[in-house]
């Protein structure tokens, strides 16, 4: 075991999952370390333009519209190295328009197994592009998958799935954890690592019948179900699931055992969590003592740094309809 | 510079607010009013 930040977690996964490349290989150094931000911070998308250079991909895996090449293509080993990008917003077009329709387009014949990086959610103070880049168009391409970095503690195992992974898998690293520490294996290897889209539950509660689910790793703060500023309470009474979902692809939802009463936090309008909270209430509604209920945020761009807290709404905890909670509880502000 | 007001980030988002927007909008206004003015807690 060994103690790492985020950003260092995330830049080991790379090197174990891509073949041995040292740490700080190809791709540079871990963030948080002199000149900061993703090496190719000028150079955005890099290694997205590697892979189309020379033309469109499928020529780069074999493939010809006649289908007249049989059997199955593959990128070269390499081109599983995990691409780091300043920003999405040039990929953009290439990502969806091409890289997530590349499989069946082929008829199967060509895999893209590329993983690509990208900062999200940078709360830094300015009007920021990480926090408001088209994630959430991106998770809804279908043939192409995204995982959020969890705060802890399997960025290193979640990044060589993603590595491994035959589809293309768009890898958030959640800039405003970058400095976040914890104990970080980096022996053993993905043998009995939870599967990349299967929800994880980091926090047991001793309360059944209500169960935070966070939709978005990055908000997960001390692997606990806490806002992202507040440490978890000691012995919270219920527990905290991570949801990370491919799109279409899991969120397997089945009756608890007892009345379930939840929240999903993460994107308000069309985002992850109004996809949870359909499921949720499809599969439990008979158990359901009260609607879930989703935080997100709100349908605006990305506001002014100074009220970026207002949008976030993480200073402490949430806001909900008046019509949903009491003043009391509402002033008091908090998720409990 | 002063702070800008939090209801600010609703305005010019489009021509026209939405419905949801002005939903969006109502709700958040409620909840800033729910807190009590520390003039008045002392």
């Amino acid at each position: 075991m060994t103690t790492l930040t985020l950003s260092k977690a995330n830049q080991r996964g790379p090197a174990q999952g891509a073949g041995g490349r040292p740490e700080g290989g190809r791709h540079g150094r871990g963030r948080g370390e002199a000149g900061r931000g993703l090496p190719g911070h000028r150079r955005p998308a890099e290694g997205l333009r590697r892979v189309a250079g020379g033309g469109h991909p499928a020529r780069r895996v074999g493939h010809r519209r006649d289908g007249g090449r049989p059997g199955p293509a593959r990128l070269p080993a390499g081109l599983r190295d995990p691409v780091p990008t300043a920003s999405c917003s040039p990929a953009f077009d290439q990502i969806v328009s091409q890289l997530a329709k590349m499989r069946m387009r082929s008829q199967g014949r060509a895999a893209v197994p590329v993983t690509i990086r990208i900062r999200s959610a940078a709360a830094s103070g300015r009007w920021s592009t990480t926090a408001s880049h088209p994630r959430r168009c991106l998770r809804t391409r279908r043939g192409c998958g995204w995982s959020p970095a969890p705060a802890r503690p399997t960025p290193t195992t979640m990044i060589q799935q993603s590595i491994h992974c035959d589809d293309p898998v768009i890898f958030f690293e959640p800039k405003r954890r970058y400095w976040d520490k914890a104990e970080v294996d980096t022996v053993a290897g993905l043998a009995g690592a939870l599967p990349l889209e299967a929800a994880r539950t980091v926090a047991e509660g001793n309360r059944r019948d209500r169960a935070h689910v966070r939709a978005d790793g990055q908000d997960l703060h001390g692997g606990r179900g806490g806002g992202p500023r507040r440490r978890p309470r000691a012995g919270s009474d219920r527990p905290a699931l991570a949801v990370a979902a491919r799109p279409g692809h899991h969120l397997r939802v089945g009756p608890p055992d007892r009345a379930l009463r939840g929240r999903a936090r993460g994107p308000g309008h069309r985002g992850i969590g109004a996809e949870i909270a359909a499921r949720v209430t499809e599969a439990c509604f008979y158990q359901l003592e009260a609607p879930v209920l989703r935080v997100g945020g709100f349908s605006t761009p990305y506001p002014p740094s100074r009220l970026e807290d207002h949008y976030r709404r993480t200073w402490t905890g949430c806001w909900t309809p008046p019509t949903a909670r009491s003043r009391t509880e509402m002033a008091r502000g908090c998720l409990r | 510079m002063p702070d800008p007001a939090p209801l600010s980030m609703f305005d010019n988002v489009y021509a026209e607010p939405t419905a949801l927007l002005r939903e969006e909008r109502e709700q958040y206004a409620a909840y800033l009013d729910s807190f009590v003015p520390e003039e008045a807690t002392q």
